[in-house]
């Protein structure tokens, strides 16, 4: 599977730019919470393809950022445009946006009284006025492609961490987004579980999805990451291919950090 | 010694019986009874107590009580014990206060189409099986005892076997439903929106000036059903995908176009023709805002963005867009012919035809991409929409079927129905009828509008919050009875002179945005507990708000405040009878002005009435209690997130 792939054509996957067509944008963006300046300066091009993983002590301002991406935070300075579309406080623009990017969380935050269905087909007959029989038809597919489809008539408290995860990707997939974004989308599993979700994820990655993800997992990183990138303080602080990112970082911080988390 | 317990290997041990003194009945007894000192010494004294307390309270209750009588002296015959016969004599007053005896058969309607729809939607995917063993163990026995009753007196009773006819109904609606899904909707549909009005009217019956303004009521209707259909999500709305909305579209625009340019002439001939009568002006004013709405309504659904159309749906548009034309020639066509102004000018006489022919014509432009069922349908629509109002409004004097009466300005068959259901005024209205009424309705209105409050409270708007907070914090710092007095004796110096407002509906209106007030708080509660991830989810899924609050967050929130909900209910029920407070008489104050009945006169006729009332508001409120705990673990999906 993925292993295999990359011994065979890592180039492809490991290419810094994979296209011209820009996804997301980061102009000198600024964030703060009250006085406290969480995002600095941030300037970031996301090309459509590209596989980011972000890395970074907690506080870093690496959730932040990606949650401005999708404006479940707001920012006050700079530019963020995402798939041509710059956030601003217009509703319909924010919409549009959302409509376009998938998000996974850290705690799943999967709808508890609705079934895995029903959590899967809402946002399509909601938001895109998919007829629900269609609706229904294409959330099996992806529940297959997560590979749950005999859980589809639970409640999402009578499954697993993992398995709640793998929904709450097919349940954003389900929106047919152009962009992923995963917030530590494995923190809160159990160890046991955090590989099926990794390979949903890497499967996600081989079929061309755009993704940010901020995440520990620095084996997901090696195999699937074309770009790792290092936050701290509220600024990027570097950014490389993976190979070179764990085997040369530049700046002090970041060797650190790797040390602390590789052992 | 001698049966140690045998050795297994491990990962062979099999599962063993739990100890008997675990299990059964002695378990039971052990962990529930005596399972401490302290729990068996208390479990003797309180069982000394039930064997002490109990035969006395039968005694009271039924063996030494005095079952029938008419007046004091029948009760003094057991002075120690209850004095039913007070009850059952009193007993028609006691439910209905002072409605007249003729009429009391349509709150019985009332109450019997509430329970038909309510009760069935109450009960959601209950067995069959199940179903029917259950009706046989409760209502076997009720069914015996009903049977005693009716023939227990002189001659046979009828309400026994009415009351048998409506359970074995109401256990054939929930069997019906649990194999026709779809009778719910049905079912939920006429709750909401017809049982209000025919409630309304049944109770209330139609007055002689109600019969004459009766175009405002069908503009009043149509113009809240216009208003409820621009309100449902756009792709049900106009999409032809539910019939029964496309049905009630047609209805709605044809009982508005009728309505309307009646409206129109009695609004000239009651308001600016007499224009010395009072709060004509404001007749006038209120015609002509229930005759904009709607068409700002149409235009607004006729430019909205459809994506797909159906047959139907180019039906349904179709019906609309000749409905605005037809209006108007109407309107000029009764203009022409109206007996009160005589004659019109002829260019007005010419119009008419002309404004019909657009009509037809019209929807065949709009039409132009429909195929030819669409077009059929299209050509079908002025047609149909033509006939309905020509039978319904044609000239005096020309094919004319009797609907409308152009001399009086009125419809026979309204002035039938008055005789069928004359106004009943609600001074009336009383006893346990009076109680529900109010309760109901502070009920149904309380949870809506507490939920938007909630909302509002949290709302990021700031003069939304700030309203809401005021409007809660209000209505939660004002006893009730100062609520109900202030409606009595303060309203009415707002209003301008001769202008006066019904006392019952003041009552009702205290009564719901004081509940509110509660409401909200209850639901805000909710509110707070949905975990922040919850908002987060939806908004990430690009949810507007409304629909966020619709399908993820109010769901949850209102299930986890369930029986904060419920004890508002109840305390609102209770709380109804502080209306007895400014003259209206509902169970307690009817049973109360019973007491002082010269007739009735004996140390035990009161506590025989007040335990009556006090069981009767019981069994509500229990009732209540248990259908809350059985939403409860009916919603519970078993977890916690």
């Amino acid at each position: 599977m993925a292993t295999e792939q990359e011994k065979t054509d890592p180039p492809q996957r490991r290419d810094l730019k994979v296209s011209d067509e820009v996804a997301i944008q980061l102009i000198d963006m600024h964030k703060w919470y009250g006085e406290f300046h969480v995002l600095k300066d941030i300037n970031l091009t996301v090309y459509r393809g590209e596989r980011i993983v972000i890395c970074g002590p907690s506080g870093s301002g690496k959730s932040t950022m990606i949650r401005c991406i999708n404006r479940l935070e707001e920012h006050q300075q700079g530019q963020i445009i995402v798939d041509g579309i710059e956030l601003t406080n217009d509703i319909k623009q924010i919409d549009q946006i959302r409509r376009e990017v998938g998000m996974v969380f850290q705690h799943f935050n999967l709808f508890p009284h609705l079934t895995v269905l029903e959590n899967l087909s809402l946002a399509p007959i909601w938001v895109r006025k998919t007829p629900k029989e269609e609706a229904e038809r294409n959330a099996m597919k992806y529940l297959e492609r997560v590979k749950i489809p005999e859980q589809a008539d639970k409640y999402p408290g009578q499954l697993s961490g993992g398995q709640q995860q793998r929904v709450a990707i097919a349940r954003s997939l389900c929106m047919n987004p152009k962009i992923m974004l995963f917030d530590e989308p494995t923190s809160a599993l159990d160890p046991e579980m955090i590989k099926e979700v990794l390979d949903v994820m890497i499967e996600l990655a081989e079929e061309g999805m755009t993704m940010l993800c901020v995440t520990h997992e620095m084996g997901f990183a090696r195999t699937v990451a074309n770009r790792v990138m290092f936050m701290d303080g509220g600024e990027i602080i570097e950014q490389n291919e993976p190979e070179t990112f764990f085997n040369n970082p530049q700046s002090e911080r970041t060797k650190l950090f790797l040390s602390q988390i590789l052992h | 010694m001698s049966d140690a317990p045998p050795k297994y290997e491990v990962g062979d041990h099999p599962d063993m019986p739990a100890p008997l003194t675990t299990t059964g009945i002695i378990g039971w007894l052990r962990a529930n009874l005596f399972s401490s000192p302290v729990n068996s010494v208390f479990t003797l004294l309180f069982g000394a107590l039930i064997i002490w307390l109990l035969p006395k309270l039968l005694n009271w209750a039924f063996f030494d009580a005095v079952w029938t009588g008419t007046g004091a002296k029948d009760c003094l015959t057991s002075p120690d014990a209850a004095c039913w016969a007070f009850v059952s004599v009193r007993w028609d007053q006691f439910m209905y206060g002072l409605f007249p005896e003729t009429e009391r058969w349509r709150p019985d309607v009332v109450a019997a189409l509430l329970v038909l729809a309510l009760v069935p939607l109450m009960f959601e995917r209950v067995q069959l099986a199940r179903l029917l063993r259950g009706a046989a163990i409760i209502l076997g026995p009720i069914f015996i005892a009903l049977l005693y009753f009716a023939f227990s007196g002189e001659g046979v009773r009828a309400w026994p076997f009415n009351l048998i006819v409506l359970s074995l109904a109401v256990v054939a609606l929930i069997a019906a439903q649990s194999v026709y899904p779809r009778l719910r909707r049905w079912l939920a549909g006429f709750l909401m929106f017809v049982f209000p009005i025919l409630a309304f009217v049944m109770l209330l019956g139609l007055s002689k000036e109600a019969v004459q303004a009766w175009p405002y009521w069908l503009m009043g209707l149509s113009a809240v059903g216009l208003a409820i259909m621009a309100l449902l999500p756009r792709h049900a709305k106009l999409t032809g995908r539910s019939l029964p909305i496309s049905v009630a579209l047609v209805v709605l625009f044809v009982i508005w176009g009728v309505a309307l340019p009646s409206n129109w002439t009695v609004g000239l001939a009651y308001g600016v023709g007499s224009a010395q009568s009072q709060g004509a002006t404001v007749t006038v004013i209120i015609a002509a805002v229930l005759t904009m709405l709607p068409i700002v309504l149409m235009v607004a659904m006729l430019l909205a963005p459809r994506t797909r159309s159906s047959v139907l749906d180019r039906f349904v548009l179709a019906c609309i867009f000749v409905g605005v034309f037809a209006f108007l020639g109407n309107m000029l066509l009764i203009q022409a012919w109206d007996p009160v102004r005589g004659d019109s000018p002829p260019w007005v006489m010419a119009f008419a035809p002309a404004a019909f022919a657009v009509a037809a014509l019209a929807p065949w432009g709009y039409g132009r991409n429909a195929g030819l069922p669409g077009k059929i349908a299209l050509g079908l629509a002025p047609l149909y929409v033509l006939i309905a109002y020509w039978v319904l409004f044609a000239p005096p004097d020309f094919l004319n079927l009797g609907i409308f009466d152009w001399q009086t300005n009125t419809v026979p068959f309204f002035r039938g129905m008055q005789e069928v259901l004359p106004y009943v005024e609600t001074p009336k209205w009383g006893g346990l009828m009076l109680t529900l009424v109010v309760a109901l309705t502070g009920i149904v209105a309380s949870l809506p509008l507490g939920i938007v409050l909630a909302l509002g409270r949290r709302s990021n708007m700031p003069i939304i919050r700030s309203i809401s907070i005021v409007f809660i914090e209000f209505w939660r710092g004002v006893p009730l009875i100062t609520v109900l007095f202030m409606a009595t004796v303060m309203f009415p110096l707002f209003l301008p002179e001769g202008v006066t407002f019904n006392q019952l509906l003041r009552a009702l209106i205290g009564v719901a945005l004081f509940s509110a007030a509660y409401m909200a708080e209850v639901v805000r509660g909710g509110l707070q507990a949905i975990p922040k991830g919850q908002y987060e989810a939806a908004d990430a899924l690009g949810l507007s708000y409304w629909k966020s609050m619709r399908l993820i967050i109010l769901p949850q929130a209102l299930k986890i405040v369930i029986p904060g909900i419920v004890n508002t209910f109840i305390g609102l029920f209770k709380d109804t009878t502080l209306v007895s407070i400014i003259g209206l008489f509902d169970l307690l104050g009817i049973v109360q002005a019973g007491l002082t009945d010269q007739k009735w006169l004996a140390p035990n006729v009161p506590y025989t009435g007040y335990v009556f009332a006090a069981l009767v508001f019981w069994v509500f409120c229990y009732g209540m209690s248990r259908y809350s705990q059985f939403m409860e673990r009916k919603l519970d999906t078993g977890h916690k997130r």
